[in-house]
């Protein structure tokens, strides 16, 4: 978690494989300087804040999107479209034919949580995927997280400005600062010891 | 799309076929018959097919026709020859004089016709003008010429010259609103023909060469060489038609089809029967020429259309990937249809002769701006949230265009299509100027002739076929178009 311009969502990025960086990036045992950009990030979901979905694709289309890029076959992808609307709750009858443009704001951010988790990929990026939505939509998709979280053993790594999701929703959160990460812990060690003055606020900030 | 392409093809193949002899006339009443009398003499004597190739756009398109095989003969003038083509500094050239300077170019001029067309200068009868020389001195008339006539050499300048005229430079006027600019007043005094059956019956005075100016105008048959082997029977043709046409009788021939409206090939199978060539001519002009005009029209702006799709749309798909020059890429589209219409058909003329091909290539090049703006602007404007989503998934460029980008951008490069395809359809009316046909040829001679309803038969299909254009592109585009809502 960090507040605009602290690096979180270049970090996000590198994680995908979209920017150079030094060192090394592993994932189960596999390096990202062994495998193609475009093959790195299809293992990978990815949420944007905004849905992004392809206006001119179904709901079914969209979720299809990277099985259809891993060469699936048409009878797994379709099982795993109404599996991961199922996921997203969001039934297959009712949804699967419709258009971005149909559907309302939190429909269309699970819509766009469910394109990610298609390919069954062992993380799961998430970049302020809520921040556009209004307060009650954005708390019943946090719920959603949480507990997609708890249902399937997955990486997630969510980018929040706002200190409250961080700690509802991390076990391990990484506060940065001007490109840097400042502290790392799980909630209760940053509530307890705050690194900085600037720890110190967001943790006020949380309570106010 | 295979279906309609092979069809389209079909149409084009449709109307290709090849005659034996092809005789081409400038778009002005005297040359239409003076060639259908040629044409159906030779057919009536030889039993050859020929084609027409009629309203070409004055004498160098005529010419140049001639000297690259795209016609086998046209009707021209001895003064026209020696001045306007061979450029020649002597005002009076004859005929074994024009021969031997044509044969080089394996061209030749048969037997003269008979009668001499020179230019005269028309003036309003109230200004009681006799001569030419009675212009030297007047500086407060209202002078409206042809281009041509304005242009060439043994034109208006070296008349002015000649006659050491005072006036200052004429306005260039089209030569079928001349008399009707003379009979208001707007215009003064223009230049004619002598032969102009308006002439006979209009009260304009024809003003005396008093110093003997303008060079003779013989009509003859020009033609190249290679005809002749082709067909030998034609040489014997021409000796048929050796002087047979007086001033007179030229005159009255022009009177019957410009102010009797009687259709050229009637007026020349007419004559030919009178000299008694053999009646079976076939009429071909007679039957309505607004469907094969209508068929030359559509194939010329589907093709070239068609054409304009095959390289516009990947051309903006690469400027795309290239946008240090997509702008010299733009600037280049954008140039060419600055060009006006006209313009650009000229200079095709050089390159490609005359005919379908030139004008096809003309209108390909107007194509291509609407269908590469559009697509390079469609393909711009594709949401970046979309492509960023669309990389982060995995997407490789190439299917990010193809599933993304390209179909987003399907409703503009449709519309960019349907802007050149209208603008084609009016522009291909221009085309006929260099024999390529189509609904052109009923505006330009209407024009010729002062005869609106004339043109109007060819400027209503070219509107209905535009507005038909623009309605079928539009239902088409309904259908294709990625549903987002």
């Amino acid at each position: 978690m960090g507040s605009s311009g602290s690096g979180k969502s270049s970090l996000l990025k590198t994680i995908n494989g979209l920017y150079p960086f030094e060192g090394e990036l592993l994932i189960n045992d596999r390096r990202l300087s062994d495998v193609s950009g475009e093959e790195w990030r299809r293992d990978m979901g990815f949420v944007l804040q905004h849905s992004a979905l392809f206006p001119h694709w179904t709901v079914e289309r969209n979720i299809s999107l990277v099985p259809r890029l891993k060469k699936w076959s048409k009878k797994d992808i379709s099982f795993r479209v109404e599996e991961v609307l199922d996921l997203v709750r969001l039934p297959y009858r009712d949804f699967a034919r419709r258009l971005p443009s149909q559907l309302s704001g939190g429909q269309q951010q699970r819509v766009s949580i469910g394109r990610a988790l298609a390919a069954d990929p062992a993380v799961v990026l998430f970049d302020e995927p809520f921040s556009a939505l209004d307060p009650i939509t954005r708390k019943s998709l946090q719920e959603e997280v949480l507990a997609l979280k708890k249902e399937l053993n997955k990486t997630f790594v969510f980018v929040t400005h706002d200190i409250g999701e961080a700690f509802m929703l991390g076990d391990e959160i990484a506060v940065m600062q001007g490109g840097s990460i400042i502290q790392k812990g799980s909630p209760q060690e940053i509530k307890k010891s705050p690194a900085n003055e600037y720890v110190k606020s967001l943790i006020y900030e949380a309570h106010s | 799309m295979k279906r309609t392409l092979s069809f389209i093809l079909l149409f084009m193949a449709f109307g290709l076929g090849q005659a034996q002899v092809r005789i081409g006339a400038k778009n002005f009443p005297e040359s239409h018959i003076l060639a259908e009398i040629l044409a159906q003499a030779i057919e009536s004597e030889t039993g050859q097919t020929v084609e027409r190739r009629f309203g070409l756009g004055g004498t160098l398109i005529c010419y140049e026709a001639l000297r690259t095989g795209e016609i086998d003969m046209y009707p021209e003038y001895t003064g026209t020859i020696s001045q306007a083509i061979l450029k020649s500094d002597k005002t009076h050239m004859s005929i074994s004089e024009l021969t031997q300077a044509l044969d080089k170019q394996e061209l030749e001029i048969g037997p003269k016709l008979g009668f001499n067309n020179t230019y005269v200068i028309a003036a309003r009868q109230e200004l009681n003008l006799k001569r030419i020389s009675d212009l030297t001195e007047r500086i407060d008339l209202k002078l409206g010429f042809s281009n041509e006539f304005i242009n060439r050499q043994d034109g208006y300048r070296q008349l002015a010259e000649y006659y050491k005229f005072r006036f200052e430079e004429p306005k260039g006027i089209e030569h079928g609103l001349a008399y009707r600019a003379l009979e208001l007043g707007e215009i003064d005094i223009t230049d004619a023909y002598s032969t102009d059956g308006k002439l006979a019956k209009s009260d304009f005075q024809l003003l005396e060469d008093d110093l003997h100016f303008f060079p003779e105008y013989q009509a003859v048959p020009f033609y190249r060489r290679d005809l002749l082997r082709k067909s030998a029977e034609v040489e014997s043709v021409l000796m048929k038609l050796d002087g047979v046409l007086t001033d007179e009788a030229m005159r009255a021939l022009n009177y019957q089809y410009e102010v009797d409206g009687v259709e050229p090939a009637l007026i020349a199978s007419q004559f030919l029967s009178d000299l008694g060539f053999a009646q079976n001519l076939k009429i071909e002009s007679n039957v309505n020429p607004i469907l094969r005009q209508t068929r030359e029209h559509l194939q010329l702006t589907l093709l070239a259309t068609l054409m304009a799709i095959f390289v516009s749309v990947p051309l903006g798909l690469w400027i795309n990937f290239k946008p240090n020059i997509a702008g010299a890429v733009m600037a280049a589209v954008s140039t060419i249809q600055t060009i006006p219409s006209l313009a650009l058909l000229g200079f095709m003329i050089p390159l490609f002769g005359i005919g379908f091909w030139p004008a096809l290539i003309a209108l390909f090049l107007y194509g291509l701006l609407p269908i590469v703006r559009n697509t390079y602007t469609g393909l711009i404007e594709t949401d970046p949230i979309l492509v960023e989503a669309a990389t982060a998934m995995g997407m490789s460029r190439a299917q990010i265009i193809n599933q993304l980008r390209l179909p987003l951008a399907y409703p503009h490069i449709i519309s960019g299509i349907r802007t050149s395809l209208t603008i084609n359809i009016g522009t291909a009316t221009l085309a006929a100027f260099i024999g390529a046909g189509g609904l052109g040829e009923s505006i330009i001679t209407g024009i010729t002739l002062n005869n609106h309803e004339m043109i109007l038969q060819g400027a209503i299909p070219a509107a209905l076929l535009a507005i038909f254009a623009d309605l079928g592109i539009r239902v088409i585009e309904r259908k294709i178009r990625p549903k987002t809502s």
